[in-house]
């Protein structure tokens, strides 16, 4: 119980700090929207394809997302807070308290840029519970994989460079999956594709979720 | 309480400090000396856990650690009245004095510290809703040593903790050193010859 109230107070300390200075959401939001601007110009006349619209959609979405994702960890080394919150906060608070922050940020990046995506790339969209579930799947995987992947860049000198050189790689079997589940969503009809890339979404969660809590504390070195 | 074995800090090929041998019992209050560089703010970061020495060991038999540091800054983004209440969260303060407030347990200001006790005790609460990046480095200070020892730890460690503060800021200081000695132990680092006569012993690197 005390873990969870220490992890919700890491949570409410990290938005009200975002709120105030907005460098992580702004970055995000201003990149998810700026894109699809920029891509609707470009394919003003072009009936693209299911595959690419969802393979746009989660490039526009990881991206956006690199670029916030890393502060949850990097203001902390920066601001010389880190070992405030090592000294008064269990490592599980921390891990807990900067997953739910990072999911609330991806959250609230993707309501602002997955409408403007679909309106202004005319995206005929067939599925819209189902593209709520693979974004919401994606969404935990990518909180859970950059929480961990956060830890252990802070600490180097090249944080922001570090994080998204080693994110890429590590979140290449769930933007596939994300992608392959979400151009389904885009389909006259649902794919055979959709429920295994899901299972496989699933999987990763699990997997990822299971690796971060064992080794998180070794990267905060706690 | 805490015990110093052959204690030795390197960076790559530099020496700090080798082979600290210390032993420190309850109830007292150690000035921690030594010229810049002579590895004071590392000794203090090792023995909160902070920092790994390079040899040695650190014996330390409770968990319970406050530490201020003038090169750590809080939460510039939150108000004064945020950073306390996030670290109250972080002890359970807050919760566990409203608590004993509403058993209405004998208790007092100072052993059962709630937010606004805190604020008044610190001269902190004409600047409540001050963010913590726009106050002076002397406010500042006193928010620091607000932050270090409103849980009451049993290990209070002090970096420079004088540094900053003004007359005022000193018998506060005091006073909450002498309470420490009631409770537990304190290292405060520092390069005052007269702030380290004030302490029981001195540990000189």
């Amino acid at each position: 119980m005390k873990m969870l109230h220490a992890a919700w107070a890491v949570f409410e300390k990290d938005w009200r700090s975002e709120w105030r200075t907005k460098a992580g959401l702004s970055t995000s939001i201003l990149f998810a929207v700026a894109t699809p601007i920029a891509l609707s110009f470009t394919m003003v006349r072009q009936k693209m394809s299911p595959e690419i619209t969802g393979g746009l959609l989660w490039t526009v979405l990881l991206f956006a997302a690199l670029l916030g994702l890393s502060r949850a960890f990097v203001k902390e080394e920066e601001n010389g807070t880190a070992w405030l919150l090592r000294l008064h906060f269990p490592a599980d608070a921390i891990m807990l308290g900067k997953t739910f922050f990072n999911f609330s940020l991806l959250l609230l990046m993707q309501i602002a840029a997955v409408p403007l995506f679909l309106i202004l790339l005319n995206v005929h969209l067939t599925q819209p519970v189902l593209l709520l579930l693979a974004l919401l799947l994606g969404d935990i995987g990518l909180a859970i994989t950059s929480t961990l992947l956060g830890a252990l860049a802070a600490s180097a000198r090249s944080r922001g460079a570090l994080f998204a050189a080693i994110a890429i790689p590590v979140l290449l079997p769930l933007l596939v999956c994300a992608t392959t589940a979400t151009s389904a969503c885009f389909a006259s009809s649902i794919a055979g594709t959709y429920w295994p890339a899901m299972q496989i979404l699933i999987g990763f969660d699990l997997a990822m979720a299971a690796c971060v809590w064992m080794l998180f504390g070794i990267a905060w070195g706690s | 309480m805490l015990t110093l074995t052959n204690l030795t800090k390197r960076y790559g090929y530099r020496q700090v400090f080798r082979d600290v041998n210390c032993k420190i019992e309850s109830g007292q209050i150690i000035a921690v000396t030594g010229r810049n560089g002579a590895g004071k703010s590392t000794l203090l970061r090792i023995v909160a856990g902070l920092l790994r020495p390079s040899a040695g060991k650190v014996l330390l038999t409770e968990t319970h650690i406050g530490l201020a540091a003038p090169d750590a800054p809080l939460y510039r983004e939150l108000t004064v009245q945020e950073n306390l209440q996030f670290f109250a969260k972080a002890n359970n303060v807050e919760a566990a004095s409203r608590r004993l407030i509403k058993r209405r347990d004998a208790i007092s200001t100072k052993t059962a510290p709630d937010i606004e006790n805190v604020l008044e005790r610190f001269h902190l609460t004409p600047r409540r809703h001050d963010l913590a990046g726009d106050l002076s480095s002397g406010w500042r200070a006193r928010l620091q040593l607000a932050v270090a020892t409103f849980a009451a730890p049993k290990v209070l460690l002090l970096d420079e903790p004088a540094a900053n503060l003004d007359e005022a800021g000193h018998a506060l200081l005091w006073e909450l050193l002498d309470e420490q000695r009631q409770r537990g132990i304190a290292l405060v680092a520092t390069n005052d010859t007269r702030e380290a006569a004030r302490c029981d012993r001195a540990l000189v690197l």
